[in-house]
C-alpha cells in the first residue's frame, strides 16, 4: 500500500462490516483481513472527547494512521464518529498537515493516491507552521526547556489551545514530529502516542506513567531554558531556516544527550551557533562573544558553514573580534582552493588582510598566490615580498614561464618573481638557460613590466649579468642579438666583450637603426655567405640554438 | 491483613509497605511525605484522601487505590451488558439513589458514603448530574477505559465496612472475546447484567442472537468455579431488565412491577424474589431464555425490571415523566447477596412464602 492511502470510517452501528453492534467500522477501503487487523489497532483511539475534531496519529506495523475524531449527537445519543487514513508513506510531520485535509468526514469507501494528498498536507503544515510560530516566544521556550529534561519520554499537556501548533512547534524545535493525539480524555491507556493532549486535568485510579508537561515558571536546567529561548526566539523570527543548524542526525534522547547537544549547538549560553543569527543579535549579546570560549565555538561554526552562509554572516555592526574570526575563515577558504571568485571578491572589499593572516593560510599554487595576493590589493611592498620569498621556492624554468605568462595581467607580481629570478639565476642549469633563451630572456615580459626602455634595459643586465658565467656565450649573444630587440640589444651591449658577439650587435644595432627609418641595409653589410638569401638575418632565435655549440670563449 | 488483591488487574498487593501517594493538581500521583514536624493528626488527616499503588510506581498499569481501601472488605461490582444497553444510565440512577442519604436506607441500617472522593466527585460530576441535575442522555462510555468508575464505603447495621468498587466498562470491550486488560470479572463478588429489552426476541424478529457480553462474562467466570460438575459461578448476579418503561405496555407484568415502585417498596427485598419470578416468566415468554444464563448458572441470583429514566430521550434529554423507577432494589439485592446485608431480607412474607 505504498502509495495507497486508504479509508475507514468509525461510527456506532448495530452491525459494523465486522459484524459486531456498537462503535465499529462502517466503512472502508481495506480489503477484510487488513480491516480486521487495523480495527484491533484503532479501536481504543476512535472515542472523541468533545464536539471539535481531535487528531490521533499512530504508527503500526509501519504503516501510518491519522485519525480525526469527533463527539456527535447523530442519533440522539452522545457518541462519536471517526474517520482514518492509513499509509505507509505518512509520517508524524504529513500526519500534522493532513489534518487540514478538507474531506475529512466524507466518504471512506476510496482509496485515494498520496500523490493527491501531498499538496494537501504542504499547504496544512504551512498554515500549522505559521500558527505555532505565534505561539507566546515565552512560553513555548518554557515548554521546549520542560520538554528537554526527559526529551526519550512520552508526554502530556493539559489546556493546551492549540495542541496541533504545539506539536509541531516542540517537534520542529528538538527535531522530530512526535506521534500525537490533539485532544484525549484520559492519558492512562496503553497505546496512547508520544504526546497527547487533555481538555482538563483527568482523574484515574490508573496512574499515568506519562509526564505532564507544563511550561515551568522556574527553569530546571538554566542551561537547557537558556538554549530554549535562544532556539525559540530562532525559530520565532525565522522558522525552519532560523534553526537549520540545529539539526542533526536523530533527536536527543535523553537529558544527557540533551545537554551535550544544546552545549554544543551554542556560543555562549543563550545563543544558538548559527552564524547567520549574529547580525540579528543585541549589542550586549555580541559583547559577551568576544570571550575566548565563545569565539573559538563561532570559529568552529564559521567553518562549517557554506560560504554563501559565511558572506552573509558577516555585518559592520559586528564586533570586530567576532568579524574578524569570519574574515579569516573566509581567507582560508580563499586561499585554500580556488573556485569561489565571488568570496574573494567579498573578502576584498574588507581591504587588504594582514600580509601574517596570509602568511598563515598560503596557498600552495603560486599561480592562486598571485591571483589571491592580488585581488586582496594587498600593499605593493608587501606582496611583492611575499611573492617573491615564495617563488624562490619555484624552479628557475616555472619562473622564466610564470614571468612570461603573467607579466601582462600582474606586472606587480612578475617583478617580484623576476626578482626572485635574478636572485636564483647564478644556479641556472642549462635546461633553465634554455627556457629563458628560448623566451628571448624574456624581452618582452620586462618591457612589459617595466615603465621605460632604460628601466627595462637594467633589469634585464641584471638578470643576464646574474646568470653562470659561461651562460651567455658569444652564440647565444649572437642568438639573442639576432631579435633585434632594442632592450635587449642595448643589454647585451653592456655586457658582452667578445669582438665577433659585439660584431653581431652592432651589426644588429645598425639593422635597427636602418628599419626605423625606413632605409635599405647597405650591400657590404650583408654577409658574403648569405647573399642568396636576402632574408637569413631574421631566421628565427631558435635556430641559433640549434646550431653546433662554437666553444667560443669571451677574451677575459 | 489478608490477602489484598487490586480490584482492577488482580495483583497482589503488599499493602503494608505500599507508600502513600496524593493527587496532584494536574491529576498525576506524587509522592505523600510527612514532614519530621507534622503531627500525627495532621498526618493522618492527609492520608485520609491518600492512595497506595498496587505495584512499583516505576513500572506501568500502576493503580491507586484509596489508602484505607484494604481496612475495609472489599465488594467489586460490575456492569455487564451490551452497548446501549443502559448499563451506565442504571448505574449512575442507582448510585444517585444509593448516594442520596435517603433515610429509608437507614432504616436497613445502611451508612454510604464515598471511598475514593475525588473519583465519586468526579463520577457526580460526569454521569450523576447530567442525567439527574440536567436530564441529559449520558455519552456512550469510551470502550479505552478498564478502570473502575467509582468507589463507595458503606458500612452496614452490624457496623461492618465494605470497599464497594463499581466498574462500568463500554459493551463494545465487554464484548472482546479475548481482552486481557480486562480482569475485573477475576475477584468481582457481584454482576449486574443488563438486559436490553429492546434486543429481545420480537414476533416480527424471532431470533435476535444472544447477548455477547453475557456469553463473554459467564466464560470468564468459568474459571471460578469449583471443577465438578454443574457446579455454579461462585458470584452473585442480578439480572436487570432495564429500560423496563419501553416494554410497560407489552406486558401486564412489567407495569405492574413499575407501578409498585415506589421508595418504600425498594427498600423492601422481600418482593425480589416474587419479582425475580416474573421477570424469569417474562424472558421466558419472550424466548430470551439465552438472556437468562446469569440467573441459572450464577450460585446467586436475582431478576428485576428497572427504569433510570422513566422514558426515552429525545433530542439528547428527558423530558415529560422523568423519574428513577426500581433502580435501587437490584444494587441492594446485591447487598443482601454479597452480605453487606443480610441475606435474610431476601426472603419473603412468611404467609408468602408458605
Amino acid at each position: 500500500m505504498t502509495e495507497e492511502v486508504h479509508q475507514i470510517r468509525y461510527a456506532w452501528s448495530e452491525s459494523s462490516l465486522l459484524g459486531a453492534r456498537g462503535m465499529g467500522p462502517v466503512e472502508s477501503s481495506l480489503p477484510e483481513e487488513y480491516l480486521l487487523t487495523w480495527d484491533r489497532h484503532l479501536r481504543d483511539h476512535v472515542w472523541a472527547a468533545a464536539p471539535e475534531p481531535g487528531f490521533i496519529f499512530i504508527v503500526r506495523d509501519d504503516v501510518g494512521a491519522l485519525l480525526r475524531k469527533v463527539a456527535t449527537t447523530a442519533d440522539g445519543r452522545p457518541g462519536s464518529d471517526a474517520h482514518v487514513l492509513l499509509c505507509e508513506q505518512m509520517t508524524a510531520q504529513d500526519a500534522l498537515g493532513l489534518t487540514a485535509w478538507d474531506d475529512w468526514g466524507g466518504p471512506a469507501g476510496e482509496v485515494l493516491p498520496w500523490s493527491a494528498l501531498q499538496p494537501l498536507r504542504d499547504r496544512g503544515l504551512e498554515v500549522l507552521r505559521a500558527r505555532a510560530r505565534a505561539q507566546p516566544a515565552d512560553r513555548l521556550a518554557a515548554f521546549f526547556a520542560a520538554l528537554l529534561c526527559a526529551p526519550g519520554d512520552p508526554y502530556t499537556v493539559i489546556g493546551e489551545p492549540d495542541p496541533l501548533a504545539l506539536t509541531c512547534a516542540l517537534g520542529d524545535l528538538i527535531g522530530q514530529i512526535p506521534t500525537f493525539a490533539s485532544d484525549e480524555s484520559d492519558d492512562t491507556r496503553s497505546g496512547l502516542p508520544t504526546v497527547v493532549f487533555l481538555r482538563k486535568a483527568s482523574f484515574s485510579p490508573t496512574m499515568a506513567t506519562r509526564r505532564r508537561l507544563k511550561p515551568a515558571a522556574e527553569p530546571g536546567d538554566p542551561g537547557l531554558s537558556c538554549f530554549a529561548g535562544a532556539a525559540v526566539d530562532a525559530y520565532i523570527a525565522d522558522g525552519l531556516a532560523g534553526i537549520a543548524v540545529l539539526r542533526r542526525g536523530h533527536a536527543p534522547g535523553s537529558l544527557a544527550e540533551a545537554r551535550q547537544w544544546a552545549n554544543a549547538m551554542q556560543f555562549a549560553p543563550g545563543v544558538i551557533a548559527d552564524p547567520a543569527r549574529l547580525p540579528k543579535l543585541s549589542e550586549a549579546t555580541l559583547d559577551g562573544l568576544t570571550g575566548p570560549d565563545a569565539l573559538a565555538r563561532i570559529q568552529s561554526a564559521a567553518a562549517a558553514v557554506s560560504s554563501y552562509d559565511l558572506m552573509h554572516s558577516v555585518d559592520p555592526g559586528l564586533p570586530p573580534a567576532i568579524k574578524q574570526v569570519f574574515l579569516e575563515e573566509a581567507l582560508k577558504r580563499a586561499c585554500l582552493a580556488p573556485g569561489d571568485p565571488a568570496l574573494l571578491q567579498w573578502l576584498a572589499s574588507f581591504g587588504s588582510p594582514p600580509p601574517e593572516i596570509i602568511d598563515k593560510y598560503l596557498p600552495a599554487d603560486f599561480d592562486h598566490l598571485a591571483h589571491v595576493t592580488q585581488v586582496l590589493l594587498l600593499s605593493s611592498g608587501d606582496r611583492r615580498a611575499l611573492l617573491e620569498r615564495e617563488a624562490r621556492n619555484l624552479p628557475v624554468a616555472a619562473m622564466v614561464q610564470w614571468i612570461d605568462g603573467h607579466a601582462a595581467t600582474d606586472p606587480e607580481g612578475t617583478l617580484a618573481v623576476y626578482s626572485a629570478l635574478c636572485d636564483q639565476a647564478p644556479r641556472a642549469s642549462q635546461e633553465d638557460l634554455g627556457a629563458l633563451f628560448a623566451r628571448s630572456a624574456l624581452v618582452a615580459a620586462v618591457r612589459t613590466i617595466s615603465e621605460s626602455p632604460e628601466r627595462a634595459s637594467i633589469l634585464l643586465v641584471t638578470l643576464l649579468r646574474a646568470l653562470p658565467g659561461t651562460a651567455l656565450s658569444p652564440d647565444v649573444a649572437e642568438g639573442l642579438a639576432g631579435q633585434a630587440d632594442p632592450v635587449l640589444l642595448h643589454a647585451l651591449d653592456t655586457l658582452v666583450t667578445s669582438p665577433p658577439a659585439r660584431e653581431a650587435i652592432h651589426r644588429q644595432v645598425r639593422l635597427a637603426y636602418y628599419r626605423d627609418h625606413h632605409l635599405h641595409e647597405p650591400a657590404t653589410l650583408l654577409p658574403e655567405d648569405e647573399s642568396a638569401d636576402p632574408k637569413a638575418w631574421r631566421l628565427p632565435l631558435p635556430s641559433a640554438f640549434r646550431r653546433q655549440p662554437s666553444h667560443h670563449r669571451k677574451p677575459s | 491483613m489478608s490477602e489484598v488483591l487490586c480490584p482492577i488487574c488482580q495483583r497482589q498487593i503488599n499493602w503494608t509497605a505500599a507508600p502513600p501517594y496524593r493527587v496532584g493538581t494536574d491529576g498525576s500521583y506524587e509522592l505523600l511525605v510527612r514532614d519530621p514536624l507534622e503531627s500525627e493528626a495532621s498526618w493522618r488527616d492527609r492520608l485520609v484522601t491518600a492512595y497506595r499503588p498496587c505495584r512499583d510506581v516505576t513500572e506501568s498499569g500502576v493503580h491507586m487505590l484509596p489508602y484505607d481501601y484494604a481496612d475495609y472488605t472489599p465488594v467489586s461490582i460490575g456492569m455487564v451488558g451490551r452497548t446501549k444497553a443502559g448499563k451506565t444510565h442504571l448505574l449512575a440512577a442507582m448510585i444517585y439513589r444509593l448516594c442520596s442519604n435517603d433515610p429509608l436506607l437507614g432504616r436497613l441500617g445502611l451508612q454510604v458514603g464515598p471511598l475514593d472522593l475525588a473519583i465519586h466527585q468526579q463520577y457526580v460530576a460526569e454521569n450523576i448530574a447530567p442525567l439527574i441535575g440536567r436530564r441529559k442522555e449520558l455519552g456512550g462510555t469510551p470502550a479505552d477505559q478498564i478502570a473502575f468508575c467509582d468507589a463507595l464505603k458503606v458500612t452496614n447495621a452490624a457496623n461492618r465496612s465494605f470497599a464497594l468498587t463499581f466498574f462500568d466498562l463500554a459493551g463494545e470491550r465487554l464484548g472482546r472475546p479475548n481482552d486481557d486488560e480486562v480482569r475485573f470479572y477475576a475477584s468481582a463478588k457481584a454482576l449486574l447484567f443488563i438486559v436490553d429489552p429492546e434486543a429481545l426476541p420480537k414476533p416480527a424478529r424471532p431470533y435476535s442472537g444472544n447477548d455477547e457480553t453475557f456469553e463473554a462474562a459467564l466464560h470468564r467466570l468459568g474459571a471460578r468455579r469449583p471443577p465438578i460438575s454443574g457446579a455454579l459461578h461462585p458470584v452473585a448476579a442480578a439480572v436487570v431488565v432495564a429500560k423496563a418503561d419501553l416494554i410497560r405496555f407489552d406486558d401486564r407484568l412489567v407495569s405492574d412491577w413499575l407501578a409498585v415502585g415506589s421508595a418504600e417498596e425498594e427498600v423492601d427485598l422481600s418482593t425480589v424474589e416474587r419479582e425475580s419470578e416474573d421477570v424469569y416468566a417474562y424472558l421466558t415468554q419472550r424466548g430470551a431464555a439465552a438472556w437468562l444464563r446469569p440467573a441459572q448458572q450464577c450460585y446467586y441470583s436475582t431478576l428485576h425490571f428497572a427504569s433510570a429514566t422513566n422514558g426515552p430521550a429525545t433530542d439528547g434529554a428527558f423530558h415529560g415523566a422523568f423519574r428513577q423507577c426500581r433502580v435501587l432494589k437490584p444494587l441492594l439485592a446485591v447487598f443482601a447477596m454479597t452480605g453487606i446485608l443480610d441475606e435474610g431480607m431476601l426472603q419473603p412474607p412468611r404467609e408468602e412464602a408458605g
